[in-house]
């Protein structure tokens, strides 16, 4: 079974917050970057917040030209920061957010926890039996999502089209032996964790992670979040744009130790998101958490990069998921 | 969706209790990733963001994304934060600039 049409993208503004009597300091800003473009900060702070509106003005104005983003918070559920700004970027612009989006997929599992659907510290088999093979028998839930289960890709790697498709991710993964022991280390299973809890969810509740995330998440609180964008959003979809390095950040980018990591960004061909399609097909696109950085080619890093390490200029597919 | 998980918008409660959260926030890995044979975190799938935001609580829980994306929630300021920018950053994962983002509105929303 193919998931239904997932793209993940994410506009963090709620838009239903626009016009929150809360926020009162409405009003543009414009300012003018050393080179002449207008970041034309727009948005809203409300009362005591002026200094973020400054702070997100300075992040705009030292950004090479061409920089846009959207910045939200809220304080106790109320909305006290909406801001955008940069060439081409609106309040309600949608664009992919990549490994950003596995924390939804972490909420709703957290949801179906607290509600005793499932249990942390049960193995993965009793949802999942045909995860009970290769030595991953007594694998549970908490070491799945704490990234202990050594299951960061499979021998062989991942074609693009299963890439596109978690349980064929899935699938795979139930007859690998693990990377390493399961709980013996731990590793960001980059491409693959939202394959691997969403066929658990799926499996405990007939559900997939997109549709209990629109029912339970989305719909009810009004998010302007998508796990999978409907077709009438797509006029607001903006493509990610590649990276556009210095001089010096491209030697950085060229040391082999950062070359495989940056593999997937610094190719035009792969970073440039001209059309969603593969983002539809793909629940979870996207790894790297914050404090994770490279090294040099190491067999676990092949596995859990295939694609990308393989063939970082020919495979979109697995590099949108970074 | 952080500010739904641990505050509730719009009227509606929080959808997860505080317990959850604390529980779903707590580090369960910390060392070297052996992926990337470097120093990371992990809570129960997300990210330990508080280790990476300092001026943050202990059990604040979040997900940065390759492009420079990043959204958290802090609960004991009971503040959620999301942060995102149209064009990859250097060198990839959260963007730097997210860090003084974060800390401006952080200070705003714990000030007397």
């Amino acid at each position: 079974m193919r998931l239904p049409a997932p793209e993940i993208t994410e506009h963090p503004n709620g838009l239903h917050s626009l016009h929150d009597p809360a926020i009162t300091s409405v009003g543009e800003y414009m300012s003018v970057t050393e080179n002449g473009t207008t970041t034309g900060v727009q948005g809203t702070v409300a009362p005591g917040f002026e200094p973020v509106r400054e702070a997100f003005e300075a992040s705009l104005a030292e950004e090479r030209s061409g920089h846009s983003a959207q910045l939200a918070a809220y304080v106790h559920g109320e909305q006290v920061v909406d801001l955008w700004g940069g060439p081409g970027i609106a309040g309600d612009s949608l664009t992919g957010v990549f490994s950003s989006s596995k924390g939804a997929v972490y909420l709703v599992v957290a949801l179906l926890v607290q509600d005793g659907v499932l249990e942390l510290d049960r193995e993965v088999r009793h949802y999942w039996p045909e995860f009970a093979q290769a030595g991953k028998e007594h694998i549970t839930l908490r070491d799945l999502l704490s990234h202990r289960a050594g299951l960061i890709g499979v021998e062989g790697g991942f074609s693009p089209e299963e890439l596109a498709d978690d349980r064929a991710i899935a699938a795979r993964l139930a007859g690998q032996r693990p990377w390493w022991r399961p709980g013996a280390a731990f590793g960001y299973h980059a491409l693959v964790i939202g394959a691997l809890a969403g066929e658990v969810v799926l499996r405990a509740t007939g559900s997939t992670v997109q549709e209990l995330y629109e029912s339970r998440i989305r719909a009810p609180y009004g998010l302007d979040f998508y796990l999978g964008l409907p077709e009438e959003q797509e006029h607001r979809w903006l493509s990610t744009q590649p990276m556009d390095p210095t001089p010096q950040q491209k030697r950085e980018l060229a040391r082999p130790a950062r070359a495989a990591r940056s593999a997937c960004a610094a190719s035009p061909s792969t970073s440039t998101t001209s059309s969603p399609p593969c983002w539809r097909s793909s629940p979870t696109p996207a790894p790297y958490g914050p404090t994770a950085r490279p090294r040099p080619a190491a067999s676990a890093r092949r596995a859990a990069w295939p694609a990308c390490t393989r063939r970082p200029s020919a495979a979109p597919a697995a590099c949108r998921r970074c | 969706m952080y500010a739904a998980a641990i505050s509730g918008t719009g009227g509606l409660p929080p959808l997860l209790k505080p317990e959850t959260a604390a529980e779903f926030a707590q580090v369960h890995s910390h060392g070297i990733n052996i992926v990337f044979g470097t120093p990371d975190a992990f809570a129960l799938g997300f990210a330990a963001t508080w280790l990476n935001y300092p001026f943050l609580s202990a059990g604040a829980f979040g997900h940065s994304g390759a492009a420079g994306s990043q959204a958290f929630a802090d609960p004991a300021s009971g503040l959620a934060f999301g942060y995102n920018r149209r064009r990859f950053a250097f060198p990839g994962g959260a963007a730097p600039e997210t860090v003084p983002l974060a800390r401006a509105v952080h200070a705003c929303a714990t000030r007397g």
